[in-house]
Order: C-alpha cells, then sequence, then structure tokens
C-alpha cells in the first residue's frame, strides 16, 4: 500500500535534520532493517532504517536539504504494487498540484517534489502541521526574506517570537542580499568580510554553550599536579609495547576513580533534585575536524585503561567521521577537557550540560618546585576545575580535586 | 372586633360624558378644524394600510383607524410649547400634533390643505415607509416618529418606553416655570408595566405637569384588559398615586377635548399631573389590514358595534345638525383628504416593471446607505474653542485633595457657571452629600436643581433622558450601584443610548450618567458589577473612567460640555478613599474626550487598563520587573478609545495585557481584545492576554469577593508568565 514515509525523530531536541544522501535510488527493493537514507543532526550523523519490506517508489527530498521531522520524504509502495495513476496517487497522499513526477527507476528528480507545497512564508511545514510563529514575527522575516520555517521558536508552543527572528536576522547572510537556503551550505563573499552559515553541529556547540554559561553558575578550582611519577609509569607500559596510552587516558581514568571515591562530585542538577549516579559515566571533549563533540564513555568504572584509552582512540575517529551516535554524545555527568598537546598551560572550561563539571587539563610542564626546602625541577600539570555550583559546594568539589590529584601524583592507585 | 373606618382616595376620579348642550355650544371652527383633522388622519391611515398591503412599508404598520377621536380630541388645545410622545400606534398623535402645529389657527375644511400640511403628510409617510425625506431619514419609520420643532418628541416601539421621558419634558416646563404640559400617549397593554407605574409615582411627588393618556383600545394585541388586570376601569390606577383622573369615551371627540380641557387646567394651575382614559377601538389588528376578527379573538358583531359610534360619523352628524358644514361639503372634505393622499402616493411611487400592476417607490428617495451610522454621536463640535489641560500643566501649583471630594467640589462649581446643570438620584440630597458625600453642599447651593429621587430607577434615569431630549436642562443622574444599569436597562439602552441616531442623527443628548462601581465593598453579587463592557454593548454612549482626582475634574468637564450621553464610571471602595494632586485654584479645565494617558514607558508589553485597576498594574510591574508600559484609557467606548495611543504602545512593545477587575462575564476586554487582534495584527508578538474577575459574580464572603476580582497579585502572576522573557526584563 503506497504511503508516506516521513522524517522520524532522531533525538530528543531535534526538531530539523540535514538531509546527507539517499542509501538507496527510486524503484529499490527495501528490506525491514535497511538504511534508506543519511541525515545529520546537529550532533551525530544517523541511519533512517525501514521498519518494513517495501519499494522506494520516489524520493520527495534532495541531498542537503534541511527537513523538518514529520516531514515526507519519500513514497513507499508495497513489493509488488503497480502504481497505474500516479494522479490519483499523489493527491491520495495530498501531494496534488506539486508534482513534476519523475517515474520510478528513473533519477531521482532534480528538484523536491514537494517544494510548491511550502511557500516562502508558509505557516505551515509542508505536510499540513502548523508552524507557529507571531504575527510581527512573519512580518518581520517577510521584510527581511528569511523563510520562518527556517528559524526555531523559543516562545510557547514553539511559537517563532519577534526576538527569534531578530536572532535570526543578525545570524543570517540575508544582509549582502543572499537569501537564506534551505541548506544552510551557502557561503556568502562579499568585498569586506565572508559569512559561512551555521553547521548544525555550531548551532549546537553555541546553544549548549550559551545555555550552560547563562543557567548554570560555574566556579573554579585550579591546582598544579606533579606528574614525574605519572609519566614514569606511562613510560615503562608503553615500553611493554603491546599498548600505548596517552597522559590524557590516565588522567581520564583518575577523574573515573576520583568520582567513585568522593561520589558526591558524581551528580547532575535537575530542576526538583540533584541526580546522584550510580555509575560513572564521563565525557571526553574531542576537537574533531567537524567541531567539538563531547562523547561518553559509560560506566568508565569497570574499564581498564587500556579499555578507556582505545574507546577515547575510537570515538575521535569516529568524530572525524561524522558518525558518532546520537545515544553515544548525550549524558554523563563529568568531562575532561584537554589542549596540553597545544601547548596551552591552563584554562578554564565550560561546563557541558546537564554535566557538574569538567577538568581542563594543561601541558605538561618543566619548572621548579620547592621539596623538602629544596628547590628542584619538576614535570607539572595545571589543572582547572569548573564546577555547577547548583548542586555543588566548594568544599566538596575541593575535596573531589584533592582526590584527584593525589591520585594523578601517585598513579599506581589509579590502577589499583 | 376591630374598628373599621373607610378611607378615601384624595384624587379626583371622573368620567366625563359630552351632552347635547356641550356640542350646541361647541366653538364651530373647533368642530369643524376636528373634523378636518380626523378626515386628514384617516386617509393617510387608510393610504399606510394600503401601502403596507402591497408590501411597501417594511415591518409592521400599527394603524390607528378607529381610534382618532381620542387623539384629536386631546392635542387640539395643545400650544406649540405644549409638549407629547407616543406609542408604537401613534400616526394620529403625531398627525394631530404638527397639524396643530402648522395650522396653529386650525384647518378650514371646505378648502384645499395647505402646502405645509400636505409636506407634513408627505413626510411622515415618507419617514413610515423609511424613506430619506421623512422626518427621520426614513430610520424610524412607523413606530419612531419625531419632528422636535412640532413638540412631537417622538414615538416609540417599547411599550411604555416613551412615558418616563415625558416626565422630564413637564419637568423641563415646570422649572423653565412656564404653564406648558406634556402629555404621554400609551395603550392598556402599557399600563401594566414598570415604568409607566414608576412614572406616575415621580410625577406626582414631584408635581409635574405630565398627562398620562390612556388610549384604551380593549386589546393588548389579542389580550384583553380584563384579563390583564384585576382592575380593567385603567383610570382607577391615577388616584392611587394621588393623580387626577379622568374616564371618557374615546370615540367621542368632543367628550375628549373637554376632559382634557379639565385636565390641561389642573396641570397649568401646577396642581400636578393627570390621567385620562379614552375608550376607543382599534378597527384592525395589531398591525396589518385585516380586523381583529379574522384573527379569532374577536368578532365581528363587536367590531360592527364599535363602527357605528365611528368618531367622524358623529362629528359629522353633529356638524350637519347645527348646519356648519353641509352634507355635500362633509364628502367633499374625504374626498379631499384621499386625493391628496393619492398625490403623495404618486410622489412616491413609480411603475414596478419587475412585477407588472405593482408599484415601487422612486430609486432617488431612499437614504443613503453610506449614512447608516451617521449621527450616533455628535461631532464634539462643543469643545472647539476649548483649551485642553492635563496633569503636568499644572506643575508645581497643586494640593492633595480626596478623590470623593473633588466629585462633590466639580459639580458644585459646574453648576454654579452653568444654570442648565440638574442633579438627580437616590439620596443625593440628604447625608451630607449622599451615601458616599459624592453630592456634598449641592442641595443646599441648588435646591431646585439636586433632586432626590424615589427608588425608582426606570422613571428618574428617564427622566433625566427626557431632559437630555427636550435640550433646555443637562440633567446628571445618579445610579447608586452600577448593577443598577439592568433596573433601568430600557430607558439607558433602548431610550437615551439610541435616540439621537433612531430619530435621524440631528438632535443633541446631552447627559451625564454617574455609575457607582460597588466592588470590593462586600456588596455581593448584585452590586459589584463592572458596567464598562455592558455600556459599550450600546453605540452612542461615551465612557469615561478616570482613575485620579485631577483627570476627574477634567474629565467631567468635559461630560458636562458634551452633547452626547456620557457614562461617568467612579469608584467607591478602589477610589473614593484615595487622594491625590488636584489644581490649586482652577476646577475649569478640560480633559479631552478620546485621549489616554501613559502612566508608564516600559517596552515588554502594553497593559490597557483603567480606573483602580491603573494603580494596581503599576504597583504589579514594579513587582514584577517586567518592563511594561502602562495605559489608562481613561475613555472607554468605542468612539472614544484612544487608538493612536494604544497603536503606537503596541507597535512599541508587540504584546497587550488587558487589565480589568471585574468578573470576566460583562467585561470590557473582549470587545477590547478584539478591535486589538484586527487592528494590530501584524505588530503582535504573542496572544493578547487578559486579566479580570471570575466567571461569577462577585460575592459577599471576604474571600470569595477577594477571589472574584482581580487585584496587583493576578496582574503580577500575568506579566510573569507571559512577559518575563521577553526584552527590557531588569
Amino acid at each position: 500500500m503506497a504511503h508516506l514515509l516521513r522524517m522520524p525523530g532522531v533525538s530528543a531536541d531535534a526538531e530539523e535534520v540535514i538531509f546527507l544522501e539517499w542509501s538507496v535510488s527510486p524503484g529499490t527493493t527495501i528490506a525491514d532493517g535497511d538504511s534508506i537514507a543519511l541525515v545529520e543532526t546537529e550532533k551525530a550523523n544517523l541511519d533512517i532504517i525501514s521498519d518494513q519490506a517495501a519499494v522506494l517508489w520516489r524520493s520527495l527530498i534532495d541531498p542537503g536539504a534541511v527537513v523538518k521531522i514529520g516531514e515526507p520524504i519519500a513514497i513507499l509502495i508495497g513489493l509488488d504494487e503497480k502504481i497505474s495513476d500516479e494522479a490519483a496517487l499523489l493527491k491520495s497522499l495530498g501531494l496534488t498540484g506539486a508534482v513534476s513526477a519523475a517515474p520510478a527507476t528513473s533519477t531521482p528528480p532534480s528538484a523536491p517534489l514537494v517544494t510548491e507545497v511550502k511557500s516562502t512564508f508558509a505557516t505551515n511545514n509542508g505536510n499540513g502541521e502548523r508552524i507557529f510563529s507571531s504575527p510581527i514575527a512573519r512580518k518581520l522575516a517577510k521584510e527581511n526574506n528569511i523563510a520562518v520555517e527556517n528559524i526555531v521558536g523559543t516562545g510557547p508552543n514553539q511559537r517563532i517570537v519577534r526576538a527569534d527572528v531578530e536572532r535570526s536576522i543578525l545570524s543570517s547572510p540575508s544582509n549582502s542580499e543572499v537569501k537564506a537556503t534551505q541548506n544552510g551550505s551557502a557561503v556568502t563573499k562579499t568585498n569586506t568580510y565572508t559569512d559561512i552559515p551555521h553547521s548544525g553541529m555550531r548551532r549546537a556547540v553555541a546553544r549548549a554553550l550559551s545555555a550552560s554559561k547563562q543557567q548554570a553558575p560555574h566556579f573554579y578550582l585550579n591546582t598544579t599536579c606533579r606528574v614525574d611519577a605519572l609519566l614514569a609509569l606511562r613510560k615503562s607500559i608503553n615500553e611493554d609495547g603491546s599498548v600505548k596510552v596517552s597522559i590524557n587516558d590516565f588522567i581520564f581514568k583518575a577523574v573515573v576513580k576520583a568520582l567513585v571515591d568522593v561520589p558526591e562530585m558524581n551528580v547532575i542538577w535537575m530542576d526538583d533534585c540533584v541526580r546522584r549516579f550510580d555509575s560513572v559515566d564521563v565525557a571526553v571533549a574531542i576537537g574533531s575536524t567537524r567541531g567539538l563533540v563531547t562523547p561518553v564513555i559509560r560506566s568508565a568504572e569497570n574499564l581498564s585503561l587500556t579499555q578507556i584509552s582505545n574507546q577515547i582512540q575510537d570515538f575521535a575517529k569516529r568524530a572525524n567521521e561524522g558518525n558518532l551516535k546520537q545515544t553515544e554524545i548525550e549524558g554523563g555527568s563529568f568531562c575532561v577537557s584537554n589542549l596540553g598537546m597545544y601547548g596551552v598551560e591552563s584554562f578554564s572550561a565550560i561546563l557541558n550540560p546537564p554535566q557538574v563539571g569538567i577538568l581542563a587539563v594543561g601541558a605538561a610542564i618543566n619548572e621548579p618546585v620547592v621539596v623538602a626546602g629544596a628547590v628542584e625541577i619538576a614535570n607539572t600539570i595545571k589543572m582547572t576545575l569548573s564546577v555547577d555550583h547548583r548542586p555543588v559546594d566548594g568544599v566538596m568539589a575541593a575535596q573531589w580535586l584533592q582526590r584527584f590529584k593525589t591520585l594523578i601524583e601517585n598513579p599506581a592507585l589509579i590502577l589499583a | 372586633m376591630p374598628k373599621s373606618k373607610t378611607l378615601t382616595l384624595e384624587a379626583p376620579w371622573v368620567e366625563i360624558e359630552s351632552t347635547q348642550k356641550d356640542w350646541d355650544e361647541a366653538e364651530p371652527e373647533l368642530l369643524k378644524t376636528m373634523l378636518a383633522q380626523l378626515h386628514i388622519i384617516r386617509a393617510f391611515e387608510e393610504t399606510a394600510l394600503e401601502f403596507a398591503s402591497q408590501k411597501l412599508v417594511n415591518g409592521p404598520l400599527h394603524s390607528s383607524i378607529g381610534q382618532e377621536g381620542g387623539a384629536v380630541g386631546s392635542i387640539i388645545n395643545l400650544t406649540a410649547q405644549d409638549q407629547i410622545n407616543g406609542s408604537h400606534r401613534g400616526h394620529h398623535q403625531f398627525l394631530a400634533k404638527t397639524l396643530g402645529f402648522v395650522s396653529p389657527n386650525g384647518i378650514d375644511p371646505n378648502s384645499d390643505f395647505s402646502p405645509e400640511i400636505r409636506t407634513l403628510l408627505k413626510r411622515t409617510l415618507a419617514e413610515i415607509c423609511g424613506l430619506a425625506e421623512g422626518f427621520c431619514g426614513g430610520r424610524g419609520g412607523s413606530m419612531h416618529l419625531q419632528w422636535k420643532e412640532s413638540g412631537s418628541l417622538g414615538t416609540n416601539a417599547i411599550v411604555g418606553g416613551a412615558v418616563p421621558f415625558a416626565a422630564g419634558f413637564a419637568w423641563s416646563n415646570k422649572h423653565a416655570k412656564t404653564d406648558a404640559v406634556s402629555v404621554t400617549y400609551f395603550g392598556d397593554g402599557a399600563i401594566n408595566i414598570g415604568s409607566v407605574l414608576e412614572t406616575f409615582n415621580l410625577a406626582a411627588a414631584w408635581k409635574l405637569p405630565i398627562c398620562f393618556f390612556i388610549e384604551n383600545n380593549q386589546y393588548a394585541v389579542s389580550t384583553t384588559a380584563e384579563e390583564s388586570t384585576g382592575e380593567p376601569r385603567l383610570s382607577a390606577r391615577g388616584p392611587g398615586f394621588k393623580i387626577a383622573s379622568w374616564r371618557v369615551d374615546g370615540m367621542d371627540p368632543l367628550a375628549v377635548y373637554l376632559a382634557m380641557e379639565q385636565a390641561l387646567a389642573h396641570m397649568r394651575a401646577g396642581k400636578g399631573p393627570t390621567l385620562i382614559e379614552a375608550d376607543v377601538y382599534r378597527y384592525f389588528h395589531q398591525n396589518g389590514p385585516f380586523p381583529g376578527s379574522a384573527f379569532g379573538y374577536r368578532d365581528k358583531a363587536e367590531e360592527a358595534a364599535w363602527k357605528e359610534r365611528d368618531p367622524i360619523t358623529m362629528l359629522e352628524t353633529q356638524l350637519i345638525r347645527r348646519k356648519l358644514m353641509s352634507a355635500a361639503e362633509v364628502s367633499k372634505l374625504k374626498v379631499r383628504s384621499q386625493a391628496v393622499m393619492t398625490d403623495i402616493s404618486d410622489e412616491l411611487l413609480e411603475e414596478n416593471p419587475d412585477q407588472v400592476g405593482t408599484k415601487r417607490f422612486k430609486s432617488n428617495l431612499w437614504p443613503d446607505p453610506q449614512l447608516i451610522d451617521a449621527g450616533i454621536r455628535g461631532d464634539l463640535s462643543e469643545f472647539d474653542e476649548i483649551k485642553y489641560k492635563e496633569a503636568q500643566d499644572f506643575h508645581g501649583k497643586t494640593v492633595s485633595k480626596k478623590f470623593i471630594n473633588v466629585v462633590a467640589d466639580v459639580m458644585l462649581r459646574r453648576m454654579e457657571t452653568d444654570d442648565s446643570i440638574v442633579v438627580m438620584g437616590e439620596d443625593i440630597h440628604k447625608l451630607n452629600g449622599g451615601p458616599r458625600g459624592a453630592t456634598k453642599g449641592l442641595k443646599q447651593a441648588f435646591p431646585d436643581r439636586v433632586l432626590g429621587t424615589p427608588i425608582s430607577e426606570a422613571a428618574f434615569t428617564g427622566l433625566a433622558g427626557g431632559l437630555a431630549l427636550d435640550g433646555r436642562y443637562r440633567p446628571v443622574a445618579e445610579l447608586m450601584y452600577a448593577d443598577f444599569i439592568w433596573v433601568a436597562a430600557d430607558q439607558i439602552f433602548n431610550q437615551i443610548s439610541k435616540a439621537r441616531h433612531m430619530f435621524g442623527g440631528k438632535h443633541d443628548m446631552p447627559l451625564v450618567i454617574r455609575i457607582k462601581i460597588g466592588t470590593n465593598t462586600g456588596y455581593g453579587s448584585q452590586h459589584s458589577m463592572d458596567p464598562a463592557g455592558i455600556m459599550n454593548t450600546s453605540p452612542g454612549l461615551r465612557i469615561a473612567a478616570p482613575s485620579t482626582p485631577l483627570d476627574y475634574i477634567g474629565m467631567m468637564n468635559s461630560a458636562l460640555l458634551c452633547n452626547d450621553p456620557v457614562v461617568m464610571l467612579e469608584h467607591d471602595s478602589d477610589l473614593y478613599k484615595i487622594s491625590g494632586e488636584v489644581p490649586e485654584s482652577d476646577m475649569d479645565f478640560y480633559i479631552p474626550i478620546g485621549t489616554a494617558a501613559i502612566k508608564r514607558t516600559g517596552a515588554a508589553v502594553t497593559i490597557l487598563t483603567y480606573l483602580s485597576m491603573v494603580h494596581k498594574s503599576l504597583e504589579a510591574v514594579e513587582i514584577s520587573g517586567v518592563d511594561a508600559e502602562v495605559i489608562d484609557l481613561r475613555w472607554l467606548d468605542a468612539a472614544s478609545i484612544d487608538w493612536n495611543c494604544i497603536g503606537e504602545s503596541i507597535r512599541k512593545t508587540n504584546n497587550v495585557l488587558i487589565v480589568e477587575q471585574g468578573s470576566r462575564s460583562t467585561s470590557y476586554g473582549g470587545w477590547l481584545s478584539d478591535e486589538i487582534q484586527r487592528r494590530y495584527f501584524d505588530w503582535l508578538d504573542s496572544p493578547v492576554q487578559r486579566v479580570s474577575g471570575s466567571e461569577s459574580a462577585p460575592s459577599v464572603s471576604f474571600v470569595l469577593e477577594s477571589a472574584a476580582l482581580a487585584d496587583t497579585a493576578k496582574v503580577v502572576e500575568a506579566l510573569v508568565t507571559n512577559y518575563r522573557s521577553e526584552k527590557g526584563v531588569s
């Protein structure tokens, strides 16, 4: 039976996705469980998986398009179904008058079939679902040549309100006489500047960290850890040859252990409570080629140093490929961010919601230290802990940092 | 066994019959003019019925055929200064009064009718047919006939509705120290309605020169007097109110004339009101060209018996007997009367090409539909020379005064400078300025212009309406609680507010109704209404809602200059007690009708409010931290609301919160919200929000009353819920 395939919801907070490519071409038979298409959310790339056996009769979306959740993306028909009256079928699916029909098995239509259903300033997202926007928002959007479909509403019922349009005006390339495009991929070049449209990931980073900085009251604790023992231990492990572990792997493992030892820090702030976790889920900040991602290692307290090291390497690889799963980049109570490899000595990081803490790790450097009244040269790393003050007070954070420092400076304990 | 003593009524109650001697002694010119009037009216009514039967009259046509004797007999002796009004069946009274006005020296039954008479008949028929040439431009039709200059101040489609107005005419005549009287005509159906009985009482209490003329035509539509009342001798109503009363055969125009002669002597001598019941008979049904017998509530024999006593036949017989006219002259009069109506019909009608053999009105005779709303209210040209002032114009030269004192002070000041102002209401003349002190000092200063009324809202509100329509005096009526508008509803909404437009949009209706709002006084469901929303349903009324003593002065001065009815809303518990800065010495400044006041500028949301909620909204803004613009609407009615101010603010804030104190059910904000969404849709960033009281009317219990009314906390809640995330939040 012919029916519309609609864009499924892919994560709790994504309202739209960027349509990357079709995995199958029109006329192809799809089995239950096959990938039909690949889409990009603000945080990850996802396969759209078929939950039935069917034939992709017609695709409705071109690669590169921004697709709202719920929007029709393809027409599927039964395995043995023959379409005799195409117009009647399209009409029965509510696509009347919008069709530049491309028959099955031919190349996909150059323009999406539903384009004409959506007017530039539609109050309807193309599949009959209303986009809520206030009258002044629509007026402003029209005056500034911005399609309201491309604006995320922050009012009641996700209504697009004046402030949303104003933000969109500020961030859109329309000032340089280029219309906002649906897929957001147009780069606008003028004589004086270049506007690079936001990628989904850029938007996600901006939104999450703006919210974090505004909503979570941060405080910062600094400490310097002597890492001579740690470096020695790492050297001996790596000399073994079977595995290579980084300083960061040790630091990550120490963070996990400190969270086990000081469970009061393994919490997050909720509207109605402070949630304390039984397992230790810690994120690692990865500056991938596509942008910042923070995949989470789950139940890290059960993982060995080597397992953690492998996991982080896998994350880094897949982050560069855009192949992290949505579930891998959600949650966690803590994050480790390391800029030491760039020579940064110390920095303060912004919390990554909903996490309670983020440890900013600097570079290992040689510096003079005083030991038993005598100056000696030591390897040290400066650590800055950012903490959400809502669930955790300074003393608790200090106790955690103290425990962490002890572990780093006595690395055998990390492995114990 | 107790002792009994028979009590007697003091007012006379008599039945008048004409005698042969009366007929012999009657002035020939009187009888001849009577006959001419009767024939003219009969011919007019026959033509009107003919029009009705041809479906040329839109709506009902209440024929007076058979009843002309009562009207002619009672009106023929009135002067141009005497005034009448009437009911839905009023062609004959209107014509009798206006014929007397255009032919003050009588009508010669043997001559052609004067051009004035022809014009009068044509304009009257045109009015009944809804044509532009009519006295009210076609707006009034058969049931709302008015020609003010002639002293015919309006027939009326509400049974008994015109009667209180006539008391107002009478009060004006008396206060102006003339001997003019008013006569109000109504039927046996109206005798049992409240406004009529209230007016009997008020007129008797104040000894007003008004004649209550009951045309008892035996049937209220199909219901008989015997079915409707225990005392079908309707003139018996009068003596109970101490009104001198007469009963007379209305089919005998001379008998009616004689009864009216006695009543006029009584009234012109300052002895107070009179009542005349004239037994008449309408030959046709309630309306239309068929006899009542066709509808089965009476029989043909009864109709034939009454027609035997036709007033025209009776008068003709007497005139011929006295050789004042010949039989031939009498028939010529009839023919001439019918001919003039035929001429007039021909002037109005043309052949209807769409339906052969039928007529239609010439198309250029219709009123211009574009002018449908013209004249609902005046053009405010009375303010042309006025220099306005606002609070800021008195900077540095003010003193603090209590609101309630200012209410009395400004009225005292205006009564000093304007002799036409008359103040009335319940208990306003005693208790040192009425129940709250709002009329303090007025009675002492102007005893004959400050009227303590009986508890008869319909009668005294209607009397005030009559003063306004008469135009010599400018009444200020106080309704002790807003909820009493329902008691006086017909007079306020059907009569006062419609009078100007309905009668052609030409004459002013200068009147102020002071309405005290009783919320927050624990008086409960029947005394706690904010009437703004209800008043605004009635075009013609202007609504003033001052929130400060200074505004009250300026707005009351404007209300008392305005030639439209102005409702002045006053707030007992919330505002009377507050004090505010008022000019040290100036009580003569005006605040323009149609101007709101911005009480606080802001960017996040426009609060539209009035009366005490202005102060509570300002308080709420400070508590909520939302940067709201607060507009005191001041003038609330559809014609006077300040769209310029409101529009400018909405274009800035893009959000609107309407704040009212009273019950949601009767509220004003619904109308306002509707206007705003249509006028400013493209400027809105969120739905128009409203703060108002509960659905129910406020209850007596303190906690329930508080819960029923909007207060500062509810405004804060609305601000925080809806506008906290908007720009400008501190």
